[in-house]
């Protein structure tokens, strides 16, 4: 029976070329824009060079320092993480660094701009870049405030040319700083990381940088292996209580937490705050069920016309003794068919997509590729709109009376 | 009266006998109620012909539909051969369409997609048949009809009388006992009506099939045995 629902589809999905194109090209298209999002999420999401623990660790990225009078949202500075962040239960290694800001550098009378973090030592054994020349920089070279930097190789080339670039010097906003290292470029959405040149955070000269509780720093913490993020969550946010304000009249309260990559993503955009991760996690998802509702409601559109079309073909079938279920299955498969063929027609394109944006935007160093993951998130999207997009609109015409469907001529 | 369905198989004899009781049908939308059918009390014998005719509206096709078990009665019952069907649920009532009953339309019904040969075919395709037997009887249908050349077009390739011709195989091909043809010589000339025509008198003569058909056509009425006139929805005399 089954077989021969699938050479009805072929046969029908044959014969009507134009329709099935046009329903092929919205559903590929469909596709293609989901494999994009999904592979630039799987992207973002997974851990990847040089953040290639990413699954075992937190950020503290934003935090929010309230009084009676005014608050203030930002990343944690420098202080907040140096005092009350360090040496939490369940983690094994913890950095502190800048995001990237952009320094400038004078070379030949050219000014060349370069996004430059202050790091310290450790952010080097947390991160784990590729080094092609030298290493990073260490504990020592922080604490004392060595002019030192590691550098990227599109900023060495910049820089240097093709030339080997240890042990050179270049300008950075006024000063002058001395290669220890080159490593492999880390790609622009490797939010924790990426940057063209780093240098030890003891380095930056800002007035009450070091003082700061709420500033432009980032705190990342690798967990042990088997730690519960909820804890060390916990833990800090006992530590936050403990805080002490120099001007509690100004200020007297501080939240913030250490999140997983996904918890931060879903908070893009809004404001630190001490509502529970997991809530806010659990909101973006729907949030983004809502998204992906779009294209299946298109498709529900797509295929509903193309049942309505054949209002007839169904009185006909039931006349000659298809039941709701025969029609239902018939559409369905005829359906899942077709979203399959659009799922590889969109898999094609995105793979297109993604390799040309990658080329494109070579400066970038994006590695955005297809994988395993991304292939069976189509086959299985492929396969649930295939069956929501065409049970729905079946089940409905197949409610439909089959006299109503077969009025058309008889008089 | 063959009360029963067993020897359905293939060239099997007898028609079937139904029997409308009491039948009401209403067809209500928001603001308006059509009675398309009144009080009709109808019994047709096993192997008989009988002709429905009245004006445009005054439900034949409901009458039609109705004995064909595809629209229920608002009120009333429907017994064929014996059973009361009035209240099985929607994959009996597939199943005893798919194996008792063979629909001809006016405008033929063909299904565009599919040659002539998966056309015929539609009607095995809901029984329990290999695909060849299914081809293959589908194949002695249009054999039956004359279009064993025509086997492989699409409707739009054949001529009104040949597509009529095709749904008649299509309504024969799974050997029901009831063919239910409303107007089947509405859309054809009169050289292609007197074929359909004398394909369905055969038929109901050879194989004792009972055969129900509406027509507007006083002459082809008269060659039937019986004349049931519709006006209003009512049965009248
Ligand atoms: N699905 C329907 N909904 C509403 N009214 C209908 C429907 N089908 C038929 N009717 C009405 O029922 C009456 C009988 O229709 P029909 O049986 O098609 O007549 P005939 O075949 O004799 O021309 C007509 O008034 C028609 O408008
Ligand atoms: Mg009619």
């Amino acid at each position: 029976m089954f077989g021969n629902y699938l050479k009805m589809a072929w046969k029908v999905l044959g014969r009507r070329k134009f329709f099935t194109f046009v329903s092929l090209f919205g559903i590929a298209f469909t596709m293609t824009a989901m494999l994009v999002a999904v592979a630039v999420a799987d992207h973002v999401l997974a851990p990847s060079y040089p953040e290639t623990r990413l699954d075992r660790m937190l950020v503290l990225a934003s935090v929010a320092m309230s009084g009676d009078r005014a608050s203030w949202h930002a990343g944690p500075g420098f202080k907040l993480a140096d005092r009350y962040a360090r040496d939490l239960p369940g983690v094994e290694r913890m950095t502190i660094y800048t995001g990237p800001s952009e320094s400038s550098s004078f070379l030949e009378g050219r000014k060349l701009t370069f996004r430059t973090r202050g790091t310290d030592a450790e952010f080097w054994r947390v991160m784990e870049f590729a080094f092609v020349e030298g290493g990073p920089y260490t504990k020592d070279d922080d604490e004392k405030a060595s002019r030192v930097a590691v550098i990227g190789e599109s900023a060495r080339r910049r820089l240097f040319g093709s030339d080997p670039a240890l042990g050179r010097s270049f300008e950075l906003d006024g000063a002058e700083f001395r290669v220890v290292g080159v490593v492999r470029d880390a790609p622009l959405y490797r939010l924790h990381s990426s940057s063209d040149i780093w240098v030890p955070i003891r380095t930056i000269t800002a007035a009450g940088f070091f003082d700061r509780l709420v500033g432009e720093c980032e705190a990342a913490f690798l967990l042990e292996p088997g730690a519960d993020p909820d804890q060390v969550q916990a833990a800090f946010r006992e530590r936050l209580a403990r805080v002490e304000f120099s001007d509690p009249a100004l200020f007297h309260t501080i939240v913030g937490l250490p999140m997983t990559q996904l918890e931060l993503l879903a908070r893009l955009g809004s404001r630190a705050d001490d509502t529970s991760p997991r809530l806010v996690l659990a909101l973006s998802l729907l949030g983004l069920l809502a998204f992906m509702a779009l294209p299946a409601i298109n498709l529900v559109n797509i295929n509903l016309s193309r049942i309505y079309e054949r209002g007839t073909e169904i009185g006909v079938r039931k006349a000659f003794g298809a039941s709701g279920l025969d029609l239902v299955l018939q559409f369905v498969v005829e359906n899942v068919v077709l979203c399959l063929i659009g799922g590889v027609v969109g898999l094609v394109a995105a793979v297109v997509v993604l390799e040309s944006t990658v080329l494109v935007a070579a400066d970038l160093a994006l590695e955005f590729h297809l994988n395993w993951r991304i292939f069976g998130a189509t086959l299985a999207l492929a396969i649930v709109f295939g069956l929501l997009s065409g049970a729905w609109p079946a089940w409905k015409m197949s409610r439909q009376h089959p006299v109503l469907a077969l009025r058309g001529g008889a008089s | 009266m063959n009360t029963g369905t067993a020897g359905a198989a293939s060239g099997r004899n007898g028609g079937a006998a139904v029997r409308l009781e009491a039948v009401d049908k209403v067809y209500s939308t928001e603001k308006i109620e059509t009675v398309a059918l009144s009080h009709v009390n109808l019994e047709i014998a096993s192997g008989e012909f009988v002709a429905v005719m009245g004006p445009s509206g005054s439900g034949k096709s409901t009458l039609l539909n109705v004995l064909g078990l595809l629209d229920a009665p608002t009120t009333g019952r429907i017994v064929l051969d014996g059973e009361t069907v009035t209240d099985l649920g929607d994959r009996r009532l597939a199943a005893l369409r798919n194996r008792e009953i063979g629909f001809i339309f006016q405008s033929f019904h063909l299904i565009a997609d599919l040659d002539a040969l998966d056309n015929v075919q539609i009607p095995l395709l809901y029984r329990p048949l290999s695909s060849r037997e299914r081809r293959e009887r589908a194949e002695t249908a249009l054999g039956r009809l004359g279009l064993t050349a025509r086997m492989h077009h699409y409707p739009t390739q054949l001529s009104g009388g040949q597509q009529q011709r095709v749904a008649i195989a299509r309504a024969i091909v799974g050997g029901p006992r009831l063919l239910l043809a409303d107007e089947p010589t509405g859309n054809l000339d009169s050289k292609m009506g007197e074929d359909v025509m004398r394909i369905l008198e055969e038929y109901n003569r050879d194989a004792g099939v009972t055969v129900v058909m509406v027509t507007h056509d006083q002459r082809l009425a008269e060659r039937t045995g019986r004349i049931v006139r519709l006006f209003d929805g009512r049965q009248v005399h």
